[in-house]
């Protein structure tokens, strides 16, 4: 069986959910200044068993991998991070979120990092595409400090509650990932 | 769209774009079974088997039913032959469509594509009432790029090696068209 990873960096920890994490994601997930951000998929599920199972599962038939960001010191919950797996295609999608609180330190990119180095390295992928609404700059400045490429604007294509959200389109391709890898590694 | 409606039928100055039926089988296997026209697609199989027509044909009514996306056989109106398909898939809760299409080779740049094209977006846009409609193409189709283009479709992006298909990555190119700057032809 193969089992969910867990990634360390400097600051974070992303380990697979556990049961106790499943309140606090909740309410995380609730905050409109997520959820008001996500695609609705991202955090609807039936039940917290059911959720985390799920994880298990998608990731052993390489779907996808779904992290809980943590604090590396204090184990503090943080966000969730998800790489959704097309085979087919060896390409992938990133998604993330993290809770208000702890907006602006650096941990979206640096989950982001983790996920891809990961990923890239594990998984047959040639690219990631990541998605963002337009009113959103932030998820579009962590996936540029993360070496994407804006590649277009689909214009009102997502309509939230009546409102027509444009989407904007990035793209990363394995070798600008491994051009960008070797330049943070200190040799 | 309720299950009891029928898919309407649309016409244009040469062409009737009908729903299907599964007596369209062997056309739509000849002609989608060119490799001209697997090349620059992504879901039509090849070699493209009669039970793959008839497979498809079978569930294009049942597709129409529960709203997920409408499928016309585009035929020539004088003589009643089929020479391509052209269809919408439908995302109900975001109030937009994918545009697609095919011409038999045979039928190539003869203006039917765009005459079916145009026909389909009055149709997504006064009578389904969306909001959106999208389409891509793969880089290198510069006719599909030609069709879209005299459709009124604005460029969105470029999709960089977002595809894959007999071992080659493929950059796609995205267009859209809002229902707010549609200006029918
Ligand atoms: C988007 C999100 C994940 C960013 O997480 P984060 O941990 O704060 O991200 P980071 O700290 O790594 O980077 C954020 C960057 O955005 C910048 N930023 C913040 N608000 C911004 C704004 N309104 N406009 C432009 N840039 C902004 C920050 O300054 C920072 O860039 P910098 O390092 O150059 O200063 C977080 O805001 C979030 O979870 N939002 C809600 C859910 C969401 O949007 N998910 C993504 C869906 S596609
Ligand atoms: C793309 C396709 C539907 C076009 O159908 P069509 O009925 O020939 O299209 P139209 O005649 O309406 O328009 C084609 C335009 O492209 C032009 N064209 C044709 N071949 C071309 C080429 N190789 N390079 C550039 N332009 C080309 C034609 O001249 C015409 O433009 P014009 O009116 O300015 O002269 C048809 O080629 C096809 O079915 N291809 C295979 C399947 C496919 O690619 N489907 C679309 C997937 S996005």
């Amino acid at each position: 069986m193969l089992t969910i990873p867990v990634l360390t960096s400097e600051q974070l920890i992303l380990r697979p959910f556990e049961t106790a994490d499943v309140a606090l994601v909740s309410r995380y997930a609730a905050d409109p200044a997520v959820a008001d951000r996500v695609s609705r998929s991202a955090i609807e599920y039936q039940s917290p068993e059911q959720w985390i199972d799920q994880q298990h599962v998608n990731f052993e038939e390489a779907n996808y991998l779904t992290l809980a960001i943590t604090q590396r010191a204090g184990g503090q919950l943080l966000g969730c991070i998800t790489q959704t797996h097309y085979e087919a295609d060896e390409h992938a999608e990133l998604d993330y979120w993290i809770a208000k609180p702890y907006w602006n330190r650096g941990y979206a990119t640096e989950a982001g990092r983790l996920m891809l180095d990961y990923t890239f390295d594990c998984w047959q992928l040639r690219r990631v595409f990541a998605c963002h609404f337009a009113t959103n700059p932030a998820s579009g400045r962590v996936l540029e400090k993360l070496g994407f490429t804006r590649e277009g604007v689909l214009r009102q294509h997502y309509c939230a509650d009546n409102v027509f959200e444009d989407l904007v389109y990035w793209g990363l391709l394995r070798h600008e990932w491994a051009r960008d890898r070797v330049h943070r590694r200190p040799v | 769209m309720a299950a009891d409606q029928h898919q309407p039928t649309l016409t244009t100055s040469r062409l009737t774009l009908r729903p299907f039926d599964l007596s369209d089988a062997p056309a739509v296997q000849r002609q989608a079974g060119d490799r001209r026209v697997y090349q620059t697609t992504l879901r039509i199989p090849h070699p493209y088997k009669l039970a793959d027509a008839e497979s498809w044909l079978a569930g294009s009514a049942r597709r129409y039913a529960e709203g997920q996306s409408i499928e016309f056989a585009a035929t020539l109106t004088a003589t009643g032959e089929l020479v391509g398909c052209i269809g919408l898939e439908i995302t109900p809760v975001h109030r937009h469509a994918e545009l697609g299409y095919w011409i038999g080779p045979d039928h190539w740049s003869c203006g039917y594509a765009t005459e079916a094209g145009r026909a389909i977006l009055d149709f997504a846009f006064n009578t389904l009432g969306l909001h959106r409609v999208h389409v891509h193409h793969f880089a290198e189709n510069t006719a599909s790029a030609r069709v879209i283009e005299k459709l009124g479709f604005q460029r969105e992006g470029l999709a960089r090696q977002h595809v894959y298909k007999d071992g080659q990555p493929i950059d796609i190119v995205l267009y859209g068209l809002l229902a707010s700057q549609y200006m029918p032809q």
